[in-house]
């Protein structure tokens, strides 16, 4: 197993963080690289031609490039954005332009909010159906569902990498292929995939994928739109007005070329800069070691939760699914479960995990769970912790 | 904390001043079901100035326990009396940790009893 907890500073003695699905922790060089950028040369980027501008700038680019490298993308494909929800919010305004009414965009029933309510409210401003393909009461994507509501009418179809709450790891492939057969666009939700898997976005067959910065070790503030550059090269940004722009004239404007036409305004340099860092981190790691750290953690966890008289747990076996397991202790509220785990300095989320539609769908005790999700830092000791957190719990509240 | 705890689970199992109101004068719903924690406070003013009061709700231990405990401690005081209740009452009652740690599941039924309240005036 991987041994990097001393390069995260947050992980001091007695900490248990196994919330790395909501945000993930800062390794050192991912703070220092932004503490350099605000100490060393904290210009705005792309304007200016002093040295600090210079600098900023060339690093800016350079963590586009970092990025673009990781995908297998081209920069110019790589937009920054605050989150993946700004990202996938971006997708549906490119999208926007093709989407008539009529049309239907088809969404699955597992997805975060991110990528459900911007399509969501786009077929209600377009009048084009919004139409949801379910999952199997095992937590798997129901393709036989998928297939049948497929119509050839179908111009958009969002799905994400990975389940925020159940971990599974829907036949994305598949589904884009079959996707495009009926000549609809593809949406990808890539934010909690990225962190543990690497992703080669053309192989996906995906048009647009949304990432999350922050879920991989980059900063707060920081998301990644990718997109086929065909598609980026005319769409629709979400804001307008400074450095995104050609010409502005008394009553029209010129866009810019992709990727600048859809980072309007001041962007975050030192976030940008800090994730550029979390992209050097996790390839120093290796997503192989990655990936063997954390199957072998997710399994344990999986088998530690189920072993736990009174615990439910959610969704397909660990071969199946991403970092995560999401749960419920018959009796008790999750909200209780996660505050009194927290008192002990046990770290987990509780709540709908901005998936309201999923607990609905599958019945879920209070329509909520309490999820813990594991990272290259955690241990087999934290899955312990957790274990004894909840029979202490169990105790506490009188089980 | 565990006496506090204790404290909490009694209401929460053997609710006081639980159950819709007939005749309510006001119907006031709190929180939201999105964040899970929903308590529906019911108000009826008596001929000597003092209110009868109860609730319904669904959610968290602490939410549906502080329901309790607050709408107990309200039943049969007047307006001013209930508008003077503050978070020192709560606090009194389920302990700092709670207080601190839960603080919006805790106070959902007294901000909302308080807002019922007002909307007699």
């Amino acid at each position: 197993m991987v041994d990097c907890r001393a390069e995260f500073p947050a992980l001091r003695e007695g900490v248990v963080y196994l919330d790395s699905g909501a945000t993930s922790l800062k390794p050192r060089t991912v703070i220092e690289a932004m503490v350099k950028y605000y100490e060393e040369f904290p210009a705005n980027v792309h304007r200016g031609g002093y040295p600090w501008a210079n600098r900023a700038t060339e690093a800016y680019e350079e963590s586009r490039e970092k990025v673009a490298r990781l995908l297998g993308a081209h920069p110019d494909e790589v937009v920054f954005t605050k989150n993946a929800t700004e990202a996938l919010n971006l997708a549906a305004s490119i999208l926007g332009e093709y989407v008539k009414e009529g049309d239907r965009i088809l969404v699955s029933v597992m997805e975060h909010h991110a990528n459900f309510l911007p399509w969501m409210r786009l077929a209600r401003i377009k009048g084009a159906e919004f139409v949801i393909f379910n999952v199997t009461p095992d937590g798997y994507l129901d393709l036989n569902d998928f297939k049948k509501k497929l119509t050839h009418n179908t111009k958009v179809v969002a799905l994400t990498m990975a389940s925020n709450v159940l971990g599974t790891i829907p036949p994305f492939k598949r589904v884009a292929k079959m996707a495009r057969e009926v000549g609809a666009y593809v949406v990808l939700d890539g934010a909690q995939y990225l962190s543990h898997h690497r992703v080669r976005v053309r192989e996906t067959g995906a048009h647009l994928i949304g990432f999350s910065g922050h879920k991989i070790f980059g900063p707060m503030g920081t998301g990644i739109l990718w997109g086929r550059k065909e598609l980026l090269k005319d769409g629709n940004p979400l804001l307008i007005g400074g450095s995104m722009i050609k010409d502005v004239g008394f009553d029209n404007y010129e866009l810019e070329e992709t990727p600048k036409r859809y980072e309007a305004g001041t962007p975050d340099v030192g976030g940008v800069i800090g994730l550029g860092a979390a992209i050097d981190f996790i390839l120093k790691i290796g997503y192989d070691n990655i990936l063997a750290h954390e199957g072998e953690l997710t399994r344990y966890l999986y088998e530690s939760l189920r072993s736990v008289p009174g615990v439910e747990v959610y969704g397909p076996p660990p071969e199946d699914r991403t970092s995560l397991v999401a749960f419920n202790l018959r009796g008790l509220h999750p909200h209780d479960l996660a505050w009194y785990l927290g008192e002990m300095g046990i770290m987990v989320r509780s709540g709908g995990h901005c998936a309201h539609p999923l607990h609905k769908f599958l019945d879920i005790p209070y329509h909520q769970s309490v999820r813990a999700s594991v990272s290259i830092f955690n241990t087999k000791g934290d899955v312990d912790r957790l274990v004894e957190g909840i029979e202490r719990a169990k105790r506490a509240f009188r089980l | 904390m565990q006496e506090f705890l204790d404290y909490i689970l009694d209401h929460y199992h053997r609710p006081r001043r639980k159950g819709e109101m007939e005749g309510a004068e006001v119907v006031l719903k709190g929180g939201n079901p999105g964040c899970g924690d929903v308590v529906v406070i019911y108000l009826r003013r008596e001929g000597d100035g003092t209110l009868k009061v109860s609730f319904t709700g669904e959610g968290c231990t602490v939410s549906q326990a502080c329901a309790s405990i607050v709408c107990e401690a309200a039943d049969g005081k007047t307006p001013d009396e209930i508008l003077n209740m503050d978070y020192t009452f709560l606090e009194e009652r389920v302990g700092p940790d709670i207080m601190r740690g839960r603080f919006k599941c805790a106070t959902l039924a007294l901000d909302t009893l308080k807002a019922a309240v007002q909307s007699l005036k």
